[in-house]
Protein backbone atom coordinates (compact mmCIF):
# COMPACT_ATOMS: atom_id res chain seq x y z
CA UNK A 1 0.00 0.00 0.00
CA UNK A 2 1.02 3.56 -0.56
CA UNK A 3 0.46 6.42 1.81
CA UNK A 4 0.45 9.89 0.34
CA UNK A 5 1.21 12.73 2.71
CA UNK A 6 2.69 16.16 2.87
CA UNK A 7 5.46 16.20 5.35
CA UNK A 8 4.52 19.12 7.50
CA UNK A 9 0.77 18.84 7.85
CA UNK A 10 -0.87 17.74 11.07
CA UNK A 11 -3.34 15.47 9.36
CA UNK A 12 -0.42 13.71 7.75
CA UNK A 13 1.07 12.88 11.15
CA UNK A 14 -2.30 11.64 12.26
CA UNK A 15 -2.66 9.51 9.16
CA UNK A 16 0.77 7.98 9.66
CA UNK A 17 -0.02 7.21 13.28
CA UNK A 18 -3.44 5.82 12.59
CA UNK A 19 -2.20 3.69 9.76
CA UNK A 20 0.63 2.36 11.85
CA UNK A 21 -1.83 1.43 14.57
CA UNK A 22 -4.04 -0.46 12.16
CA UNK A 23 -1.13 -2.22 10.55
CA UNK A 24 0.44 -3.24 13.86
CA UNK A 25 -2.81 -4.46 15.30
CA UNK A 26 -4.27 -6.29 12.38
CA UNK A 27 -1.70 -6.94 9.72
CA UNK A 28 1.37 -7.77 11.74
CA UNK A 29 4.14 -8.07 9.20
CA UNK A 30 2.11 -8.91 6.19
CA UNK A 31 2.18 -5.56 4.49
CA UNK A 32 4.33 -3.28 2.44
CA UNK A 33 4.05 0.45 3.03
CA UNK A 34 5.50 3.21 0.96
CA UNK A 35 5.19 6.77 2.17
CA UNK A 36 5.22 9.44 -0.49
CA UNK A 37 5.52 13.14 0.14
CA UNK A 38 3.50 14.85 -2.60
CA UNK A 39 5.53 18.01 -2.34
CA UNK A 40 8.60 16.04 -3.29
CA UNK A 41 7.14 13.58 -5.74
CA UNK A 42 4.17 15.24 -7.38
CA UNK A 43 4.55 13.00 -10.40
CA UNK A 44 3.57 9.98 -8.38
CA UNK A 45 0.65 11.86 -6.89
CA UNK A 46 -0.54 12.59 -10.41
CA UNK A 47 -0.04 8.99 -11.41
CA UNK A 48 -2.36 7.81 -8.67
CA UNK A 49 -4.78 10.71 -9.05
CA UNK A 50 -4.17 11.91 -5.54
CA UNK A 51 -5.85 15.27 -5.24
CA UNK A 52 -6.34 15.44 -1.54
CA UNK A 53 -4.10 14.29 1.23
CA UNK A 54 -3.63 12.28 3.25
CA UNK A 55 -4.68 9.38 1.13
CA UNK A 56 -3.95 5.71 1.18
CA UNK A 57 -3.90 3.58 -1.92
CA UNK A 58 -4.39 -0.10 -1.21
CA UNK A 59 -3.38 -2.64 -3.77
CA UNK A 60 -4.75 -5.76 -2.11
CA UNK A 61 -7.24 -7.31 -1.76
CA UNK A 62 -8.57 -4.78 -4.32
CA UNK A 63 -7.25 -1.49 -5.51
CA UNK A 64 -8.89 1.10 -3.30
CA UNK A 65 -8.24 4.68 -2.33
CA UNK A 66 -9.09 5.97 1.09
CA UNK A 67 -9.06 9.68 1.68
CA UNK A 68 -8.43 11.25 5.03
CA UNK A 69 -6.37 10.95 8.17
CA UNK A 70 -7.85 7.53 8.89
CA UNK A 71 -9.31 8.54 12.21
CA UNK A 72 -12.14 6.19 11.45
CA UNK A 73 -10.47 2.76 11.28
CA UNK A 74 -13.59 0.85 10.27
CA UNK A 75 -13.48 2.23 6.74
CA UNK A 76 -9.88 1.13 6.36
CA UNK A 77 -10.53 -2.31 7.80
CA UNK A 78 -13.46 -2.86 5.51
CA UNK A 79 -11.38 -1.90 2.54
CA UNK A 80 -8.73 -4.38 3.67
CA UNK A 81 -11.34 -7.08 3.92
CA UNK A 82 -10.94 -7.42 7.61
CA UNK A 83 -13.61 -7.57 10.24
CA UNK A 84 -14.34 -4.51 12.26
CA UNK A 85 -13.94 -4.98 16.00
CA UNK B 1 -2.26 47.85 -0.23
CA UNK B 2 -0.26 50.35 -2.23
CA UNK B 3 -2.16 51.33 -5.33
CA UNK B 4 0.76 53.24 -6.69
CA UNK B 5 2.05 50.12 -8.39
CA UNK B 6 0.41 49.55 -11.73
CA UNK B 7 -1.31 46.22 -11.84
CA UNK B 8 0.37 44.04 -14.42
CA UNK B 9 -1.92 42.22 -16.75
CA UNK B 10 -1.81 39.13 -18.88
CA UNK B 11 -3.66 39.52 -22.18
CA UNK B 12 -6.17 36.82 -23.00
CA UNK B 13 -5.64 37.24 -26.71
CA UNK B 14 -9.40 37.15 -27.20
CA UNK B 15 -10.56 39.90 -29.52
CA UNK B 16 -12.58 42.48 -27.62
CA UNK B 17 -12.06 40.95 -24.19
CA UNK B 18 -8.72 42.56 -23.52
CA UNK B 19 -10.28 45.93 -24.30
CA UNK B 20 -13.06 45.29 -21.85
CA UNK B 21 -10.48 44.26 -19.24
CA UNK B 22 -8.27 47.23 -20.12
CA UNK B 23 -5.32 45.03 -20.91
CA UNK B 24 -6.07 41.55 -19.67
CA UNK B 25 -6.45 39.47 -16.54
CA UNK B 26 -4.38 40.32 -13.46
CA UNK B 27 -0.91 38.80 -13.45
CA UNK B 28 -0.10 36.52 -10.56
CA UNK B 29 -3.66 36.69 -9.30
CA UNK B 30 -6.80 34.65 -9.73
CA UNK B 31 -9.54 35.26 -12.24
CA UNK B 32 -12.82 33.41 -12.05
CA UNK B 33 -15.02 32.73 -15.05
CA UNK B 34 -18.45 31.64 -14.00
CA UNK B 35 -21.61 30.81 -15.79
CA UNK B 36 -24.15 28.12 -16.47
CA UNK B 37 -23.55 24.97 -18.49
CA UNK B 38 -22.68 25.61 -22.11
CA UNK B 39 -22.03 29.28 -21.52
CA UNK B 40 -18.55 29.11 -22.98
CA UNK B 41 -16.38 29.04 -19.86
CA UNK B 42 -14.15 26.19 -21.02
CA UNK B 43 -13.72 27.65 -24.47
CA UNK B 44 -12.74 30.99 -23.01
CA UNK B 45 -10.20 29.49 -20.64
CA UNK B 46 -8.66 27.20 -23.22
CA UNK B 47 -8.53 29.98 -25.77
CA UNK B 48 -6.78 32.34 -23.36
CA UNK B 49 -4.38 29.61 -22.41
CA UNK B 50 -3.48 28.70 -25.97
CA UNK B 51 -2.98 32.32 -26.94
CA UNK B 52 -0.52 32.67 -24.12
CA UNK B 53 1.21 29.35 -24.59
CA UNK B 54 1.82 30.22 -28.23
CA UNK B 55 3.21 33.58 -27.26
CA UNK B 56 5.83 32.75 -24.73
CA UNK B 57 3.85 32.04 -21.58
CA UNK B 58 3.91 28.30 -20.87
CA UNK B 59 0.72 27.08 -19.30
CA UNK B 60 -0.88 24.21 -17.47
CA UNK B 61 -4.44 23.26 -18.22
CA UNK B 62 -6.32 21.14 -15.72
CA UNK B 63 -9.69 19.81 -16.67
CA UNK B 64 -12.03 18.19 -14.24
CA UNK B 65 -14.77 17.87 -16.75
CA UNK B 66 -13.40 16.63 -20.01
CA UNK B 67 -10.87 13.97 -20.72
CA UNK B 68 -7.58 15.15 -22.16
CA UNK B 69 -8.47 13.50 -25.44
CA UNK B 70 -11.86 15.22 -25.65
CA UNK B 71 -10.16 18.50 -24.83
CA UNK B 72 -7.70 18.08 -27.65
CA UNK B 73 -10.43 17.16 -30.09
CA UNK B 74 -12.68 20.03 -29.07
CA UNK B 75 -9.77 22.41 -29.34
CA UNK B 76 -9.12 21.17 -32.87
CA UNK B 77 -12.62 22.19 -33.93
CA UNK B 78 -11.52 25.74 -33.21
CA UNK B 79 -8.30 25.27 -35.06
CA UNK B 80 -6.18 24.93 -31.92
CA UNK B 81 -3.77 22.06 -32.01
CA UNK B 82 -2.67 21.25 -28.50
CA UNK B 83 -0.25 18.45 -29.30
CA UNK B 84 2.60 20.47 -30.84
CA UNK B 85 2.39 22.84 -27.89
CA UNK B 86 2.56 19.91 -25.49
CA UNK B 87 5.49 18.40 -27.34
CA UNK B 88 7.32 21.71 -27.32
CA UNK B 89 6.92 21.97 -23.56
CA UNK B 90 4.69 25.01 -23.75
CA UNK B 91 1.58 23.35 -22.48
CA UNK B 92 0.71 20.58 -20.06
CA UNK B 93 -2.76 19.12 -20.03
CA UNK B 94 -3.86 17.38 -16.86
CA UNK B 95 -7.00 15.48 -16.38
CA UNK B 96 -7.14 14.16 -12.84
CA UNK B 97 -10.05 11.96 -12.01
CA UNK B 98 -12.28 12.72 -9.15
CA UNK B 99 -13.81 9.78 -7.44
CA UNK B 100 -16.76 11.18 -5.57
CA UNK B 101 -17.46 7.79 -4.07
CA UNK B 102 -13.99 7.32 -2.70
CA UNK B 103 -13.88 5.93 0.78
CA UNK B 104 -13.46 8.66 3.30
CA UNK B 105 -12.03 8.27 6.72
CA UNK B 106 -11.31 11.41 8.61
CA UNK B 107 -10.31 14.82 7.38
CA UNK B 108 -8.29 15.70 4.32
CA UNK B 109 -7.14 18.76 2.44
CA UNK B 110 -6.60 19.81 -1.11
CA UNK B 111 -2.88 19.90 -0.63
CA UNK B 112 -2.41 16.99 -2.98
CA UNK B 113 -3.82 18.91 -5.87
CA UNK B 114 -1.84 22.03 -5.09
CA UNK B 115 1.33 19.98 -4.95
CA UNK B 116 0.60 18.30 -8.26
CA UNK B 117 -0.01 21.65 -9.88
CA UNK B 118 3.12 23.11 -8.41
CA UNK B 119 5.17 20.19 -9.59
CA UNK B 120 3.78 20.26 -13.10
CA UNK B 121 4.06 24.02 -13.40
CA UNK B 122 7.72 23.86 -12.42
CA UNK B 123 8.42 21.36 -15.19
CA UNK B 124 7.74 23.93 -17.89
CA UNK B 125 8.11 27.17 -15.91
CA UNK B 126 4.44 27.79 -16.42
CA UNK B 127 3.19 31.32 -16.00
CA UNK B 128 -0.45 30.51 -16.36
CA UNK B 129 -2.64 27.78 -14.90
CA UNK B 130 -6.21 27.21 -15.95
CA UNK B 131 -8.50 25.00 -13.88
CA UNK B 132 -11.62 24.05 -15.73
CA UNK B 133 -14.65 23.13 -13.64
CA UNK B 134 -13.40 23.89 -10.16
CA UNK B 135 -16.89 23.17 -8.89
CA UNK B 136 -16.35 19.50 -9.71
CA UNK B 137 -13.27 19.39 -7.51
CA UNK B 138 -15.14 21.16 -4.74
CA UNK B 139 -17.73 18.41 -4.65
CA UNK B 140 -15.22 16.30 -2.75
CA UNK B 141 -15.93 18.45 0.25
CA UNK B 142 -19.55 18.24 1.23
CA UNK B 143 -19.35 20.99 3.75
CA UNK B 144 -19.56 24.59 2.47
CA UNK B 145 -17.28 25.85 5.19
CA UNK B 146 -14.66 23.30 4.36
CA UNK B 147 -15.03 24.12 0.66
CA UNK B 148 -14.33 27.72 1.41
CA UNK B 149 -11.29 26.95 3.52
CA UNK B 150 -9.90 24.53 1.01
CA UNK B 151 -10.36 26.95 -1.82
CA UNK B 152 -8.63 29.61 0.21
CA UNK B 153 -5.66 27.28 0.81
CA UNK B 154 -5.52 26.36 -2.84
CA UNK B 155 -5.64 29.96 -3.95
CA UNK B 156 -2.92 30.87 -1.48
CA UNK B 157 -0.53 28.16 -2.50
CA UNK B 158 -1.02 28.78 -6.21
CA UNK B 159 -0.63 32.54 -6.10
CA UNK B 160 2.41 32.14 -3.87
CA UNK B 161 4.20 30.81 -6.91
CA UNK B 162 3.49 33.98 -8.86
CA UNK B 163 1.47 32.11 -11.43
CA UNK B 164 -1.57 33.71 -13.06
CA UNK B 165 -4.63 31.61 -12.45
CA UNK B 166 -7.77 31.23 -14.48
CA UNK B 167 -10.62 29.27 -12.94
CA UNK B 168 -13.90 28.26 -14.36
CA UNK B 169 -16.83 27.26 -12.21
CA UNK B 170 -20.45 26.51 -12.90
CA UNK B 171 -22.67 28.81 -10.96
CA UNK B 172 -24.37 26.52 -8.52
CA UNK B 173 -27.76 27.71 -7.45
CA UNK B 174 -29.43 26.24 -4.42
CA UNK B 175 -33.11 25.69 -3.81
CA UNK B 176 -33.76 29.31 -2.98
CA UNK B 177 -32.09 30.48 -6.18
CA UNK B 178 -29.11 31.76 -4.28
CA UNK B 179 -25.54 31.36 -5.43
CA UNK B 180 -24.12 28.44 -3.48
CA UNK B 181 -20.55 29.58 -3.71
CA UNK B 182 -20.50 33.32 -3.15
CA UNK B 183 -17.17 33.00 -1.42
CA UNK B 184 -15.47 32.19 -4.71
CA UNK B 185 -16.25 35.63 -6.02
CA UNK B 186 -14.99 37.29 -2.87
CA UNK B 187 -11.71 35.51 -2.82
CA UNK B 188 -10.58 36.11 -6.36
CA UNK B 189 -9.39 39.34 -7.90
CA UNK B 190 -11.33 39.31 -11.12
CA UNK B 191 -14.71 37.81 -11.97
CA UNK B 192 -16.05 37.37 -15.48
CA UNK B 193 -19.58 36.11 -15.85
CA UNK B 194 -20.91 34.40 -18.97
CA UNK B 195 -24.58 34.18 -19.74
CA UNK B 196 -26.53 32.38 -22.38
CA UNK B 197 -30.12 33.13 -23.26
CA UNK B 198 -32.22 31.49 -25.92
CA UNK B 199 -35.00 33.37 -27.69
CA UNK B 200 -36.54 31.32 -30.42
CA UNK B 201 -33.77 29.88 -32.53
CA UNK B 202 -31.19 32.37 -31.49
CA UNK B 203 -28.79 31.96 -28.63
CA UNK B 204 -27.59 35.26 -27.32
CA UNK B 205 -24.43 35.12 -25.36
CA UNK B 206 -23.32 37.89 -23.08
CA UNK B 207 -20.22 38.52 -21.04
CA UNK B 208 -19.98 40.82 -18.09
CA UNK B 209 -17.07 41.70 -15.84
CA UNK B 210 -18.46 41.62 -12.32
CA UNK B 211 -15.33 42.59 -10.48
CA UNK B 212 -11.74 43.58 -11.14
CA UNK B 213 -9.77 44.52 -8.09
CA UNK B 214 -7.24 47.20 -8.73
CA UNK B 215 -8.28 47.99 -12.27
CA UNK B 216 -10.81 49.82 -14.35
CA UNK B 217 -13.02 47.77 -16.59
CA UNK B 218 -16.16 47.98 -18.66
CA UNK B 219 -19.08 46.90 -16.53
CA UNK B 220 -21.54 46.62 -19.38
CA UNK B 221 -22.96 43.45 -20.80
CA UNK B 222 -21.16 42.59 -23.99
CA UNK B 223 -22.62 40.30 -26.57
CA UNK B 224 -20.29 37.70 -27.98
CA UNK B 225 -20.33 34.75 -30.29
CA UNK B 226 -18.47 31.49 -30.27
CA UNK B 227 -17.24 31.29 -33.80
CA UNK B 228 -15.20 28.84 -35.75
CA UNK B 229 -12.03 30.11 -34.16
CA UNK B 230 -13.22 30.73 -30.66
CA UNK B 231 -14.82 33.54 -28.74
CA UNK B 232 -15.26 36.91 -30.36
CA UNK B 233 -16.56 39.82 -28.37
CA UNK B 234 -18.30 42.91 -29.52
CA UNK B 235 -17.11 45.58 -27.14
CA UNK B 236 -19.62 48.14 -28.20
CA UNK B 237 -22.64 48.34 -25.99
CA UNK B 238 -25.83 49.68 -27.49
CA UNK B 239 -25.44 52.90 -25.57
CA UNK B 240 -22.11 53.65 -27.18
CA UNK B 241 -23.44 52.70 -30.58
CA UNK B 242 -25.88 55.54 -30.71
CA UNK B 243 -23.15 58.03 -30.02
CA UNK B 244 -20.58 57.04 -32.58
CA UNK B 245 -19.55 59.92 -34.80
CA UNK B 246 -20.54 59.68 -38.45
CA UNK B 247 -18.15 59.75 -41.34
CA UNK B 248 -18.13 62.08 -44.34
CA UNK B 249 -21.08 62.28 -46.71
CA UNK B 250 -21.03 59.98 -49.70
CA UNK B 251 -23.36 60.10 -52.65
CA UNK B 252 -26.45 57.91 -52.61
CA UNK B 253 -25.86 57.39 -56.32
CA UNK B 254 -28.46 59.76 -57.65
CA UNK B 255 -28.14 63.58 -57.66
CA UNK B 256 -31.82 64.17 -56.87
CA UNK B 257 -31.65 61.74 -54.01
CA UNK B 258 -28.50 63.41 -52.73
CA UNK B 259 -30.34 66.69 -52.71
CA UNK B 260 -33.22 65.23 -50.73
CA UNK B 261 -30.73 63.79 -48.28
CA UNK B 262 -28.88 67.11 -48.07
CA UNK B 263 -25.72 65.59 -49.41
CA UNK B 264 -26.08 61.82 -49.32
CA UNK B 265 -25.40 59.16 -46.74
CA UNK B 266 -22.77 59.42 -44.05
CA UNK B 267 -19.97 56.91 -44.28
CA UNK B 268 -20.18 54.33 -41.48
CA UNK B 269 -23.79 55.23 -40.74
CA UNK B 270 -26.63 52.73 -40.46
CA UNK B 271 -29.38 53.20 -43.02
CA UNK B 272 -32.76 51.58 -43.27
CA UNK B 273 -34.71 51.41 -46.51
CA UNK B 274 -38.17 50.10 -45.89
CA UNK B 275 -41.13 49.53 -48.13
CA UNK B 276 -43.47 46.93 -49.64
CA UNK B 277 -42.47 44.33 -52.14
CA UNK B 278 -41.53 45.56 -55.59
CA UNK B 279 -41.29 49.19 -54.61
CA UNK B 280 -37.63 49.63 -55.40
CA UNK B 281 -35.63 48.96 -52.25
CA UNK B 282 -33.16 46.74 -54.02
CA UNK B 283 -32.94 49.23 -56.87
CA UNK B 284 -32.16 52.02 -54.45
CA UNK B 285 -29.57 49.90 -52.68
CA UNK B 286 -27.87 49.05 -55.96
CA UNK B 287 -28.00 52.65 -57.13
CA UNK B 288 -25.89 53.51 -54.13
CA UNK B 289 -23.76 50.42 -54.58
CA UNK B 290 -22.88 51.06 -58.19
CA UNK B 291 -21.90 54.64 -57.58
CA UNK B 292 -19.74 53.59 -54.64
CA UNK B 293 -18.03 50.96 -56.79
CA UNK B 294 -17.41 53.53 -59.48
CA UNK B 295 -15.62 55.61 -56.89
CA UNK B 296 -13.40 52.61 -56.21
CA UNK B 297 -15.10 51.64 -52.95
CA UNK B 298 -16.00 48.07 -52.11
CA UNK B 299 -19.50 46.89 -51.32
CA UNK B 300 -20.54 43.59 -49.77
CA UNK B 301 -24.11 42.79 -50.74
CA UNK B 302 -25.80 40.13 -48.63
CA UNK B 303 -28.88 38.69 -50.25
CA UNK B 304 -31.40 36.59 -48.42
CA UNK B 305 -33.89 37.00 -51.21
CA UNK B 306 -32.50 36.44 -54.66
CA UNK B 307 -29.61 34.68 -56.28
CA UNK B 308 -26.71 36.58 -57.76
CA UNK B 309 -27.87 35.74 -61.26
CA UNK B 310 -31.39 36.98 -60.59
CA UNK B 311 -30.04 40.21 -59.15
CA UNK B 312 -27.73 40.80 -62.09
CA UNK B 313 -30.55 40.20 -64.50
CA UNK B 314 -33.18 42.35 -62.81
CA UNK B 315 -30.78 45.22 -62.19
CA UNK B 316 -29.52 45.21 -65.75
CA UNK B 317 -33.01 46.01 -67.01
CA UNK B 318 -32.83 49.11 -64.84
CA UNK B 319 -29.53 50.25 -66.22
CA UNK B 320 -27.34 48.98 -63.41
CA UNK B 321 -24.38 46.94 -64.62
CA UNK B 322 -23.49 44.66 -61.77
CA UNK B 323 -21.04 42.41 -63.65
CA UNK B 324 -18.67 45.29 -64.24
CA UNK B 325 -18.34 45.92 -60.52
CA UNK B 326 -18.15 42.21 -59.81
CA UNK B 327 -15.32 41.75 -62.27
CA UNK B 328 -13.36 44.61 -60.80
CA UNK B 329 -13.82 42.93 -57.42
CA UNK B 330 -15.44 46.02 -56.01
CA UNK B 331 -18.73 44.27 -55.49
CA UNK B 332 -19.23 40.96 -53.75
CA UNK B 333 -22.59 39.30 -53.50
CA UNK B 334 -23.13 36.82 -50.69
CA UNK B 335 -26.31 34.83 -51.02
CA UNK B 336 -27.95 32.62 -48.46
CA UNK B 337 -31.24 30.93 -47.90
CA UNK B 338 -32.23 32.08 -44.41
CA UNK B 339 -33.78 28.73 -43.55
CA UNK B 340 -30.68 26.83 -44.49
CA UNK B 341 -28.55 27.77 -41.52
CA UNK B 342 -28.90 28.83 -37.93
CA UNK B 343 -28.49 32.46 -37.00
CA UNK B 344 -25.01 31.99 -35.58
CA UNK B 345 -23.84 30.27 -38.74
CA UNK B 346 -25.21 33.03 -40.95
CA UNK B 347 -23.40 35.50 -38.81
CA UNK B 348 -20.08 33.69 -39.09
CA UNK B 349 -20.35 33.47 -42.84
CA UNK B 350 -21.09 37.14 -43.03
CA UNK B 351 -18.35 38.12 -40.61
CA UNK B 352 -15.82 35.96 -42.36
CA UNK B 353 -16.71 37.37 -45.76
CA UNK B 354 -16.59 40.85 -44.38
CA UNK B 355 -13.19 40.41 -42.81
CA UNK B 356 -11.81 38.83 -45.99
CA UNK B 357 -13.29 41.33 -48.42
CA UNK B 358 -12.95 44.42 -46.23
CA UNK B 359 -15.80 46.39 -47.78
CA UNK B 360 -16.42 50.10 -47.29
CA UNK B 361 -20.15 49.49 -47.32
CA UNK B 362 -22.44 46.58 -46.59
CA UNK B 363 -26.01 45.93 -47.67
CA UNK B 364 -28.36 43.44 -45.99
CA UNK B 365 -31.20 42.48 -48.33
CA UNK B 366 -33.40 41.94 -46.42
CA UNK B 367 -33.87 42.03 -42.66
CA UNK B 368 -37.38 40.75 -43.19
CA UNK B 369 -35.95 37.78 -45.06
CA UNK B 370 -33.72 37.08 -42.09
CA UNK B 371 -36.84 36.40 -40.06
CA UNK B 372 -37.15 33.14 -41.93
CA UNK B 373 -34.11 31.97 -39.99
CA UNK B 374 -36.40 31.37 -37.10
CA UNK B 375 -38.17 34.28 -35.57
CA UNK B 376 -38.40 38.08 -35.53
CA UNK B 377 -35.99 37.91 -32.62
CA UNK B 378 -33.51 36.07 -34.82
CA UNK B 379 -33.63 38.84 -37.39
CA UNK B 380 -33.28 41.45 -34.73
CA UNK B 381 -30.22 39.87 -33.16
CA UNK B 382 -28.59 39.25 -36.51
CA UNK B 383 -29.17 42.83 -37.58
CA UNK B 384 -27.95 44.32 -34.37
CA UNK B 385 -24.77 42.30 -34.43
CA UNK B 386 -24.03 43.25 -37.98
CA UNK B 387 -24.89 46.84 -37.22
CA UNK B 388 -22.72 47.13 -34.13
CA UNK B 389 -19.70 45.52 -35.73
CA UNK B 390 -20.03 47.57 -38.92
CA UNK B 391 -20.18 50.73 -36.86
CA UNK B 392 -17.13 49.66 -34.96
CA UNK B 393 -15.27 49.08 -38.19
CA UNK B 394 -16.49 52.24 -39.89
CA UNK B 395 -18.44 50.33 -42.53
CA UNK B 396 -21.61 51.93 -43.84
CA UNK B 397 -24.49 49.49 -43.50
CA UNK B 398 -27.78 49.54 -45.35
CA UNK B 399 -30.70 47.40 -44.26
CA UNK B 400 -33.61 46.64 -46.52
CA UNK B 401 -36.86 45.80 -44.81
CA UNK B 402 -40.02 44.63 -46.48
CA UNK B 403 -43.23 45.99 -45.03
CA UNK B 404 -46.82 45.16 -45.91
CA UNK B 405 -48.19 47.23 -48.79
CA UNK B 406 -50.10 50.15 -47.40
CA UNK B 407 -51.20 53.52 -48.54
CA UNK B 408 -49.91 55.14 -45.43
CA UNK B 409 -46.61 56.82 -46.07
CA UNK B 410 -45.76 57.10 -42.44
CA UNK B 411 -46.02 53.42 -41.56
CA UNK B 412 -43.38 52.79 -38.98
CA UNK B 413 -40.99 50.11 -40.13
CA UNK B 414 -42.36 47.05 -38.47
CA UNK B 415 -40.40 44.61 -36.37
CA UNK B 416 -37.37 46.82 -36.09
CA UNK B 417 -38.25 47.95 -32.60
CA UNK B 418 -35.23 48.95 -30.62
CA UNK B 419 -33.00 49.17 -33.67
CA UNK B 420 -34.79 52.31 -34.81
CA UNK B 421 -32.88 54.48 -32.39
CA UNK B 422 -29.60 53.05 -33.60
CA UNK B 423 -30.28 53.89 -37.23
CA UNK B 424 -28.93 57.12 -38.56
CA UNK B 425 -31.05 57.36 -41.67
CA UNK B 426 -34.47 55.93 -42.46
CA UNK B 427 -35.90 56.06 -45.95
CA UNK B 428 -39.47 54.90 -46.43
CA UNK B 429 -40.74 53.92 -49.88
CA UNK B 430 -44.44 53.51 -50.47
CA UNK B 431 -47.17 53.21 -53.05
CA UNK B 432 -49.51 56.12 -53.27
CA UNK B 433 -52.69 56.77 -55.13
CA UNK B 434 -52.26 59.22 -57.91
CA UNK B 435 -54.68 60.72 -60.32
CA UNK B 436 -53.65 58.23 -62.96
CA UNK B 437 -53.39 55.14 -60.72
CA UNK B 438 -50.69 54.02 -58.31
CA UNK B 439 -47.38 55.81 -58.00
CA UNK B 440 -44.34 55.53 -55.81
CA UNK B 441 -43.17 57.90 -53.16
CA UNK B 442 -39.96 58.34 -51.18
CA UNK B 443 -39.75 59.92 -47.78
CA UNK B 444 -36.73 60.48 -45.59
CA UNK B 445 -38.14 59.80 -42.15
CA UNK B 446 -34.93 60.77 -40.43
CA UNK B 447 -31.31 61.37 -41.21
CA UNK B 448 -29.07 62.32 -38.38
CA UNK B 449 -26.91 65.33 -38.72
CA UNK B 450 -28.31 66.73 -41.96
CA UNK B 451 -31.12 69.05 -42.90
CA UNK B 452 -32.89 66.54 -45.09
CA UNK B 453 -36.11 67.07 -46.94
CA UNK B 454 -39.25 66.25 -45.00
CA UNK B 455 -41.44 65.96 -48.03
CA UNK B 456 -42.68 62.90 -49.81
CA UNK B 457 -41.07 62.73 -53.23
CA UNK B 458 -42.70 60.87 -56.07
CA UNK B 459 -40.42 58.65 -58.12
CA UNK B 460 -40.48 56.02 -60.78
CA UNK B 461 -38.35 53.09 -61.79
CA UNK B 462 -37.39 52.70 -65.38
CA UNK B 463 -34.65 51.45 -67.65
CA UNK B 464 -32.64 54.37 -66.31
CA UNK B 465 -33.03 53.28 -62.71
CA UNK B 466 -34.62 55.46 -60.08
CA UNK B 467 -35.88 58.76 -61.23
CA UNK B 468 -37.22 61.25 -58.78
CA UNK B 469 -39.88 63.40 -60.30
CA UNK B 470 -39.35 67.04 -59.99
CA UNK B 471 -42.28 68.55 -58.15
Amino acid sequence: MLLFVADNRPNSYRAKDNLKKICDQRLRNEYELEVIDVLEDSGKALEYNILVIPAVVLETPHRATILGDLSDPSAVLRALGLTVD
Amino acid sequence: MAQSQMLRKVPTGIRGLDQILEGGIPEGRTTLINGGPGSGKSVLSVQALIQNAENGRPAVLVSFEESAEMLRQNALTFGWDLQPLEKAGKLIVLQPEIDLHAIKSGGFTIEGFAAILEGQAKRINAELIAIDALDVLMQLFNDPIQERNEFYLLNQSLTKQGVTILLTAKTRIDNENQDRDPFLQYMVDCVISLDQRAAGQVTTRRLRVLKYRGSGYSSNEHPFIIGSDGLVLMPISSVELGQKPLGPLVSAGNPDLDEILAGGFHKSSAILISGPTGIGKTTLAFTFTMSACERGERVLYISFEESEAALISSMSTLGLDLPSALEKKRLKILTAMPESLGAEEHLFRIFRERSDFRPDHLVLDAVSGAQRIGSPRAAFDLTIRILSTCKEQGITSIYLDETPASEQVLDQPRGMGAILSLLDTIVVLSYVREKKGIGRSLLVLKSRGVAHSHEAHPFLISGKGIQLKRA
